[in-house]
């Protein structure tokens, strides 16, 4: 009977591997990079959107003076 | 004058991001699949170039903090806080992206493998330095405390980088900065280094905007205390 071992599967049950070459890397791929866009991207919108808000308060502070 | 230097500010950060968004796409469509772990690798040029650029973070933090020694300047902090916080950052995203390529490859999202276990180190040093400076009052002792610990970040780098020989690790061993040359293919050493470039230049940005950032804030206050007194 020919049968393909992988590190994670029996060969007597037909469940997806999950781990070793046979494992579908699609999810854990898009997982990686839309983390890092959200953290690249979240820490650079909260960086624009501080400064925004700081120039507000340094013109209203100028305008009290 | 504030408003244009904002407008370059965002327009320099849009090309960062897109000199980092197209080393993606040669990450996946220049770089050819890995013999051996497959497509699954391809997170590497995610992963190595966020953790050089969080090690870079500790080169500056370093220098600063000889600078501060010296100099014992409360404004050199702030770009040393910047820097950590930006060093944290992309510290976590190592972490996060490792752990992701290992439950494919090793099976488990996470082991107290000696390379991953000084990773994590170098993340609590740099949340230790961002709650050591928010706590202390500003000051000499605050300037020379967060020295000290700026120096211990960059002392972690070097045994981050050897912890794969020093030690029996899952972790497998430099492929790229090694005794004998790279053992990569051509095509994916040049993304790989691409991508790190352009993960620096997305980091140096975001410590030069978070400074400035913080460094209006300090002028604020400043500014602030100078009125009430006045």
């Amino acid at each position: 009977m020919d049968q393909t071992i992988s590190p994670n599967t029996s060969p007597t049950t037909s469940q997806p591997p999950t781990y070793g070459p046979n494992t579908d890397p699609t999810p854990y791929i898009a997982g990686a990079y839309v983390f890092g866009l959200f953290l690249i991207l979240g820490f650079a919108g909260f960086i624009l959107i501080e400064r925004r808000h700081l120039r507000g308060l340094m013109a209203a502070l100028k305008k009290s003076s | 004058m504030s408003q244009t230097k904002d407008s370059s500010a965002i327009l320099s950060g849009l090309f960062f991001l897109s000199t980092m968004a197209a080393t993606w796409c040669l990450a996946f469509w220049y770089a050819p699949v890995d013999a051996n772990q497959g497509e699954v690798y391809r997170i590497m040029f995610l992963h190595v170039p966020s953790a050089f650029a969080a090690f870079s973070a500790s080169l500056v933090i370093f220098l600063i903090s000889l600078i501060g020694f010296k100099s014992r300047s409360e404004e050199s902090l702030l770009w040393a806080r910047a820097t950590a916080e930006v060093g944290l950052t992309f510290t976590i995203l190592t972490l996060a992206t490792g752990s992701i390529w290992g439950k494919p490859t090793w099976g488990t999202w996470w082991t107290w493998d000696a390379r991953l276990t000084t990773t994590f180190l170098l993340a609590l040093l740099y949340a230790g330095y961002l709650l050591l400076y928010q706590s202390m009052a500003p000051g000499p002792a605050r300037v020379k405390v967060c020295g000290a610990l700026g120096i211990l970040i960059f002392i972690d780098v070097p045994i981050i980088y050897k912890s794969v020989t020093w030690w029996r690790t899952l972790h497998q061993p430099p492929s790229m900065l090694r005794d004998g040359g790279s053992t990569m293919d051509p095509d994916i050493l040049r993304t790989l280094l691409l991508s790190i470039v352009a993960m620096i230049g997305v980091g140096a940005w975001l410590v030069s905007q978070r400074g400035r950032n913080l460094k209006i804030r300090y002028e604020l206050e400043t500014q602030s205390m100078a009125q009430i007194g006045t």
